[in-house]
């Protein structure tokens, strides 16, 4: 795959294209699973955990502060994959020369993590509330917290008027919904 | 800076460390401050478990089209094995029943042209006795004349004749023997033999060795059973 071609995918990944994804998911699931077949893990989880670096890659490509990717994009999928697989593994090493965002690696990571810190009981509740917001709040929501925009980032993004405005709509939404949440957890979820 | 201003910059990692210390403290004091950030914590993390799962599902549907196409495929491979495995042993089924039944088909037994008999024969003959025996189906009686006849005279007639009643005893091995054994000898019944001898291998199984024979016979128009040596060889 030259490079040019990889430009492509990133650039389509970057754009939201997620047929993108059944492109890279079916090219280097052989490969990367004969790759990750030296750890002692079953296929089953290699393939969990071969979706979520892919996943993981297309976030990094999307939200990470990277400015060029120069490396094959089998590279960038089996060092996620690794860092997921020690991830699991528990493993204390760090991968090192990871040519990735690490940090939004690492959180992403956590994020998507499930057995972590929150009842997932109430992450479920959180989802169905957000899903009932209006469609420009889960906009919103969604650039701030999912793809760390700026609030001028969502301001040029969503062509709002100015700052302030961008400002006082997030945390209207966020009223919003905390309401939501509250009003559906005193009638028992 | 407000303490919304302080979260928002908190979510996007952009704190410096002053502002770090200021957040960390609110933290610590203000448990308004505390619970929002919990809030939005959640917030977050609803919503990229969200973004995931809704991606991860695409990956899975796709990873179900992949394997279920290698489950199909091996399932195909398995039933044509099983189809291939099962037709092999039909046809070997087949193949070991077919020798045989062609032999039955085939074989009729050899009329006695050596030694005919008359009414009027002196049936004290050993020899007439031996195809009297031949004639009248008693095998058994009629190999042991042959054979003591054999040793005695030497025709080598009564070999063939002898590998005739070692065929109807259902004796093939010791018939071919007999056969084989009448082979040195270039008789008027040569041919003949040679007609028989394939029979014999066929019913013992020997496929090659009887279509050898009957390539044999098939050589030329003027060898007892040409055109069934031929028509024989073309069913083997």
């Amino acid at each position: 795959m030259d490079r040019d071609h990889v430009q492509q995918l990133i650039k389509r990944l970057k754009n939201g294209d997620s047929a993108v994804l059944e492109t890279i998911y079916t090219k280097y699931r052989k490969p990367f699973l004969s790759f990750a077949s030296r750890y002692n893990l079953d296929k089953e989880e290699l393939l969990d955990i071969y979706q979520d670096s892919i996943l993981a890659l297309v976030d990094n490509v999307r939200n990470g502060k990277i400015e060029t990717l120069d490396s094959t994009l089998k590279t960038y999928l089996f060092s996620i994959g690794k860092f997921m697989i020690f991830k699991k593994l528990k493993h204390l090493e760090v991968v090192n020369e990871l040519p990735l965002d690490t940090n939004r690696l690492e959180h992403y990571a956590n994020e998507i993590d499930n057995q972590r810190v929150y009842e997932q009981e109430e992450l479920e509740l959180f989802k169905k509330c957000f899903g009932q917001l209006g469609k420009q709040c889960q906009e919103l929501l969604n650039l701030f917290y999912y793809r760390g925009y700026t609030l001028e980032e969502i301001q040029e993004t969503l062509d709002y008027d100015n700052y302030n405005v961008v400002k006082s709509q997030k945390s209207r939404c966020l009223k919003h919904l905390k309401e939501l949440i509250k009003s559906k957890k005193q009638n028992g979820f | 800076m407000d303490s919304e201003r302080l979260i928002a910059k908190y979510f996007l990692n952009q704190l410096s460390a002053e502002e770090k210390v200021m957040f960390d403290n609110l933290i610590q004091t203000n448990s308004e401050f505390k619970e929002q950030v919990e809030f939005e914590e959640k917030v977050k993390k609803s919503i990229f478990q969200q973004e995931h799962t809704h991606l991860k599902q695409q990956l899975q549907h796709v990873e179900k089209t992949i394997s279920s196409k290698h489950k199909r495929n091996t399932w195909y491979l398995v039933a044509a094995s099983i189809v291939i495995l099962l037709s092999v042993s039909i046809l070997r089924n087949f193949n070991s029943a077919t020798p045989k039944k062609l032999f039955d088909t085939y074989y009729t037994v050899a009329s006695n042209t050596s030694h005919p008999i008359v009414r009027d024969t002196n049936v004290s003959d050993t020899l007439t006795k031996a195809f009297i025996a031949y004639e009248s189906k008693q095998y058994a009686q009629a190999q042991a004349l042959f054979s003591t006849l054999y040793h005695t005279t030497n025709n080598s007639e009564l070999l063939f004749y002898e590998g005739i009643c070692y065929l109807e005893m259902g004796n093939t091995t010791l018939a071919i023997e007999a056969f084989i054994k009448h082979k040195n000898f270039n008789d008027k019944l040569a041919s003949k033999r040679n007609w028989y001898l394939a029979l014999a291998y066929l019913k013992n199984n020997n496929v090659s060795k009887a279509k050898n024979i009957l390539k044999e016979i098939t050589t030329s128009s003027t060898n007892y059973n040409y055109t069934k040596a031929k028509d024989l060889l073309s069913k083997l």
